[in-house]
């Protein structure tokens, strides 16, 4: 499997308090990999640092070995494929499902004028409804995003990632507060994103939910990398057990 | 979001499918048609008349301008007097310029600085295409530097407002004083003509009346054609979750920045066409409560419909017109006022009465 990010050595220091302490980590294409841990223990503000949100004290972070998205600004980022969907469902509720991801057509090879004046052609019109698929949700284009469900407005998003078809995608919480029922089609949604040329990253709370979709578990506990590896492996850690999973 | 933000930034209110803006377009159209033609033939409504509904059709336009940034984009403004404070000083320079040069009598700012001729500036002043293009890029210089610097720091909301309010209220300083060939805290007056056309003549009153409601047809028109494409959704997308729009890789501070200066130069054109018509121009349009009253006009008649501020403004401005010549004094209670029942039962403003009345019969409440 060939790496698709290098979180390398990163620091995140806010004064004296180190969100993210000396962290490195390998993330590969084909898998999905999940980031478990403590409140605190700098699973979000990873995401932010990946994404641009945030800016690492100090280290890097590549993509594709080549790229180092800490010198990049956040809509940069994205363009170089890296997706993120937010902890809190984060659509854009005044517009119909179909508006949502139509914004999602941001292409690099467009400047920002060609953008505001771009009209979707018919390729792409076909793959706002192929996501809509993908999501559930043929047939509820032209509903505002604003009247989804909150599971709903989670995959929403997710097709909004899903439209730009990015190579390392990384979802923050994605289960959180859904039902049962919601979170099992989270999982077929989350497994069928998985794409040799893809690297997913989860951070979730929900261990049954990480147990059905990650290849490889990493936990982290303030700001540092406590263990990797399979999930029985993980659970089964005395480390982990201690700082996470409790007794 | 906090509660403040959400007064100040406005409703989440869906794209504008089959918005009513391009039909009031259409009427305005019409009626500024209606206008011209009675200027021409010497009919209808006497001058005043066509110089007030000239002079509302402009506040209108300003107000159009506002929603815009505000509606749509979720960016209030408390300074947009300032844009259309620059439009009017520029076409009253212009004025000023001809009447200079074809009666030679100075205005009065250059007899009481005891000068003999006109500021540097005025140069090429007595074009009127010129002073017009002057208008766009000024108007737009002053915008993008506004806006360049509040964008890229990410100032927003509340924050900006009042960075707009400063800058206004630092331009009506600098008007206020008498060495800068503005004209002071007298203004500009005493304007004899636009175009070789006496501002006296009836025709000529028409005429701008007529160019003003045009100008507030194609304002909302144009508008409603912009919000309902591809750019008005990244509008809304910003006022709704700026940073899910930066993430999705569009770099908003360029779409923000587009919206402003548009809105701006709207502004701008909106002074200048008030000008010639009311005659005067002085640091009082400047004035911050001014500005104020502008996003007051929005409020009242409703964000992000664009007809909502038309109809805000052209109400407010009818109302402060019949109610100053009866009662000057009571007008800022009755505008406080206004602002009250609105912010209080129709948050969304007056377009929104409807549905109000329509969810209280439903709870059953009279």
């Amino acid at each position: 499997m060939s790496e698709a990010l290098l979180i390398d050595d990163v620091t995140v220091a806010f004064g004296s308090l180190r969100a993210v302490d000396g962290l490195t980590l390998r993330i590969e294409y084909g898998a999905v990999r999940a980031i478990i841990g403590p409140n605190g223990a700098g699973k979000t503000t990873l995401l932010d640092v990946i994404t641009g949100k945030t800016r690492a004290t100090s280290g890097r972070v590549v993509l594709d070995r080549t790229t180092d998205l800490t010198r990049l600004g956040e809509a940069a980022i994205s363009l170089a494929g890296v997706g993120r969907k937010f902890q809190k469902p984060s659509v854009f509720e005044a517009l119909t499902l179909r508006q949502n991801l139509a914004l999602a057509l941001r292409s690099p090879a467009r400047g920002a004028l060609a953008e505001m004046l771009h009209r979707p052609g018919r390729d792409e019109l076909d793959r706002i409804e192929r996501v809509l698929e993908i999501i559930g949700m043929a047939g509820s284009g032209e509903k505002l995003a604003g009247i989804l469900s909150h599971g709903q407005k989670q995959w929403l998003e997710i097709g909004m990632l899903l439209m730009r078809e990015p190579r390392v995608l990384l979802l923050d919480e994605p289960v959180a507060g859904m039902s049962d029922e919601e979170t099992s089609r989270t999982v077929e949604l989350v497994l069928a994103l998985r794409a040799p040329d893809r690297a997913v990253v989860v951070i979730e709370h929900d261990m049954d939910f990480v147990e059905r979709i990650a290849d490889l578990v990493t936990v982290l506990d303030q700001g540092r990398l406590l263990v990797e590896g399979g999930m029985s492996a993980v659970k089964s850690d005395p480390r982990v057990v201690d700082v996470y999973l409790g007794r | 979001m906090s509660g403040l933000d959400d007064v100040l930034i406005g409703p989440r209110r869906p794209a504008p499918r089959r918005g009513t803006a391009p039909m009031v377009a259409a009427v305005l159209a019409l009626l500024g048609v209606g206008v011209l033609a009675a200027g021409a033939g010497g009919a209808g409504p006497s001058a005043y008349v066509l110089n007030l509904i000239g002079q509302i059709a402009t506040f209108g336009m300003l107000a159009v301008a506002l929603d815009l940034i505000w509606g749509f984009a979720g960016v209030l403004s408390l300074g947009h007097g300032l844009f259309f404070a620059i439009g009017g000083y520029l076409v009253a320079m212009h004025m000023v310029k001809v009447t200079f040069l074809a009666t030679g009598t100075p205005p009065d700012f250059m007899l009481f600085m005891g000068w003999d001729r006109l500021p540097f500036y005025y140069a090429g002043l007595e074009s009127f295409a010129y002073t017009s293009v002057l208008v766009v890029v000024v108007a737009g210089l002053a915008a993008f530097a506004i806006g360049y610097t509040a964008f890229r720091s990410r100032v927003a909301g509340v924050y900006f407002a009042i960075i707009t309010q400063a800058f206004v209220y630092v331009a009506m300083l600098l008007m206020f004083r008498n060495d800068t060939g503005f004209g002071g805290n007298n203004g500009m007056t005493g304007f004899t003509e636009i175009l070789g056309q006496p501002l006296a003549d009836r025709r000529t009153v028409a005429w701008l009346s007529g160019a003003s409601i045009l100008a507030a047809a194609l304002t909302l028109g144009g508008s409603a054609l912009l919000t309902g494409s591809r750019f008005g959704h990244m509008l809304i997308a910003i006022r709704d979750d700026e940073a899910r729009l930066r993430f999705l890789g569009h770099d908003t501070l360029w779409i923000k920045l587009t919206v402003w200066c548009l809105s701006a130069v709207l502004a701008a054109i909106a002074g200048m066409l008030y000008v010639p018509q009311v005659g005067i121009i002085n640091p009082r349009v400047l004035a911050p409560d001014l500005s104020i009253e502008i996003a007051v006009w929005v409020a009242i008649g409703g964000r992000g419909t664009l007809t909502g501020a038309f109809l805000g403004a052209v109400l407010v401005s009818a109302l402060k017109f019949l109610l100053t010549a009866v009662a000057p004094d009571l007008w800022p209670f009755i505008l406080s006022g206004l602002v009250l029942v609105v912010v209080v039962l129709l948050p969304n403003g007056l377009l929104d009465i409807r549905a109000v009345l329509a969810s209280r019969q439903r709870r059953g409440t009279p």
